[in-house]
């Protein structure tokens, strides 16, 4: 077979002047990114520095540091101030983690039931109409269930975090209004209480999305080798919507990291107090406490988004989850993995 | 060799009567081939035969056991009776060897070994022994559509339904499918096919049936339906599709 045709260039130019009776004189040897057996898209040829997604990436966080700096050295704020008390924000840092995870751990559970129950509305002549007893009248527990379901989430969604924590704080606060456990006082518990509800909320939704965005065809082809639906949903559904699920659960943890500085309301002293309290009106430092503020988000979250599309990527199953996107024709020119011309 | 048999089959979704009283039989080893018109409840009726679907009516017999009993498991029925899909439905998180290992170990309840010795040897009898480690989505149609007839065939089922294996399918992964059912059928196995492929229905079937508007309009052999349909209505939609 001609080289060109493999779609992999070697070392040494395409032999346009290699005549087409070298077939005859046996097998031409394969190149040999192609002999190693590993994919021709990253073995063999490198691909030039300034087509990779590290450069422009590298490029962008310079471009931002370069704007930083410009506006510190001309005066807006006080870089030095920055390096020195960048530090001082590493507990209050760690805080806003806990609360973070420990509402999304504890969420999960919850939106996990929740969004199961979401996903399969109940319908009354679909119970009706099975034979003999068994789950005939099962629409009679299930539509409370849905009911409540649907208008849990329907609240998260439908009101601001602020309104919801000053409720469950404001109210829990009339029977229990001063408490220290583990360490926290009643206001930190009943902000993780809040940020709990809310978090469950939105992971039900999630979840739904998942368990409803597995194809039909997945649980017929199921059904019809034998299984129960209890094996089918633990065996089929559950694997297949965990790899659905998991951008838009990274989504929902970043989304709550955010969501957690307005605990603050409360006087947690979680990062968004510190910066505001200590830096911006203690020290009198504004500008500078929001921007340290904006350096822990960002290192965090872009982290984490990288973090998870890695795994996602070494994990993935072809065909499930999040397509990897096809890399265009003139890239891969580029790239030195095609001939520039099509050769006829 | 098992037999099917149905009587007085009725279904409606809704307001729309799709089977309107359907008897079929498929007798033990035999070949049966469906074929009619889009919409005129050939799956329909095929789902109701592994109770994919409860009839509103009639009954299902699978030799002398009534299907249709409401003691009767559905996952033991679906057990004896497999059914190849028009879209595969291959488990899509699972490579070939394990979609079908997965009701070997689950529904059988056979050890590991064993399952995966069975799933090796009925992907080699349907030529897919390199293909093992594969998942779906690195297989041709014809290939899933090959792992998705070995899937039914390692759970040893006394009947095999197809909804139209071949439709979704290129020319030449079609000959390499209907290749697999025609070495099927010589060996002896009960199927129900609904199929517009009228070379296999013609070269394999044992006999054919014309299904129309819920109803058997006509059955037959091969010859009888494609060459010298009684009825209208057959020579109407043969004269549609053979041209
Ligand atoms: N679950 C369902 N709910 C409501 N209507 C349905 C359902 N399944 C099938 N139908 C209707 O029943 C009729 C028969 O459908 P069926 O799929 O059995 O036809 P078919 O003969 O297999 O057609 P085709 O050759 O296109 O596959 C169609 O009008 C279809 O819309
Ligand atoms: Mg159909």
């Amino acid at each position: 077979m001609d080289r060109q045709e493999d779609g992999i260039r070697s070392a040494r130019p395409p032999a346009g002047d290699a005549p087409p009776t070298r077939r005859s004189t046996g097998p031409v040897p394969l190149p040999s990114a192609v002999r190693s057996g590993r994919p021709p898209t990253s073995a063999g040829v490198r691909p030039p520095w300034w087509t990779t997604s590290g450069f422009y990436i590298g490029l962008g966080v310079a471009g931002a540091l370069a704007v930083f700096v410009a506006l510190g050295r001309l005066g807006y704020y006080d870089i030095w101030f920055i390096v020195d008390n960048l530090s001082s924000g590493f507990g209050p840092l760690i805080l806003s983690l806990e609360f973070t995870t420990y509402s999304f751990v504890i969420g999960i559970s919850f939106a996990f039931g929740l969004g199961l129950v979401r996903a399969h509305p109940p319908k009354v002549g679909k119970h009706l109409a099975r034979k003999g007893t068994r789950g005939r009248f099962s629409f009679l527990w299930r539509w409370p269930l849905y009911g409540f379901a649907t208008g849990f989430v329907a609240t998260v969604r439908g009101t601001p975090f602020l309104v919801q924590m000053n409720i469950v704080a404001i109210s829990l606060a009339y029977v229990y209004p001063q408490f220290t456990f583990l360490g926290w006082n009643q206001f930190c518990w009943f902000g993780l209480l809040a940020l709990t509800i809310n978090t469950t909320g939105y992971q039900a939704e999630v979840f739904r999305g998942g368990i409803q965005s597995v194809e039909a065809g997945q649980i017929e082809g199921a059904k019809a080798v034998g299984l129960t639906r209890t094996q089918t949903f633990f065996r089929i559904t559950l694997p297949q919507t965990f790899r659905l699920i998991t951008l838009p659960l990274t989504n929902e943890w970043i989304s709550n990291f955010k969501t957690a500085t307005i605990l603050s309301a409360l006087t947690v002293e979680e990062v968004y107090y510190w910066s505001k309290e200590t830096i911006a009106i203690n020290d009198v430092h504004p500008i500078e406490g929001f921007v340290m503020l904006a350096i822990f988000y960002l290192l965090i979250n872009v982290t984490l988004s990288r973090v998870v599309t890695y795994i996602e990527k070494v994990r993935r199953i072809p065909g499930l989850g999040t397509p990897i996107p096809e890399v265009s024709y003139t890239k891969r020119v580029l790239r030195g993995e095609l001939p520039a011309r099509a050769r006829g | 060799m098992s037999s099917i048999h149905a009587r007085g089959v009725r279904k409606s979704f809704g307001d729309l009567e799709v089977l309107r009283g359907v008897d079929l039989d498929v007798n033990p080893g035999e070949v049966l081939c469906i074929v009619g018109p889009s919409g005129s409840g050939k799956s329909t009726l095929l789902r109701c035969i592994n109770l994919l679907i409860t009839p509103d009516e009639g009954e299902i017999y699978l030799d002398n056991i009534a299907l249709t009993d409401p003691h009767i498991r559905p996952e033991w029925v679906r057990q004896q009776i497999g059914m190849v899909f028009q879209q595969f439905n291959l488990f899509t998180h699972l490579s070939a060897k394990k979609n079908v290992m997965l009701a070997l170990r689950h529904v059988k309840h056979l050890d590991r070994k064993k399952a995966e010795a069975t799933a090796k040897a009925q992907l080699g009898r349907v030529g897919l022994a390199d293909k093992l480690n594969a998942y779906p989505a690195q297989l041709s149609g014809g290939q899933q559509q090959r792992v998705a007839i070995a899937r039914a065939l390692a759970m040893d089922p006394k009947v095999i339904l197809f909804d139209e294996p071949t439709s979704a399918l290129d020319p030449e992964s079609i000959q390499d499918v209907l290749a697999v059912m025609g070495r099927l059928g010589q060996e002896g196995m009960t199927m129900a096919v609904v199929t517009h492929e009228m070379g296999f229905a013609k070269e394999v079937a044992d006999r054919v049936i014309f299904f129309d508007g819920g109803r058997v309009i006509e059955e037959g052999s091969p010859d009888e339906i494609f060459e010298r349909a009684g009825h209208e209505r057959t020579q109407s939609f043969m004269k549609k599709i053979l041209r």
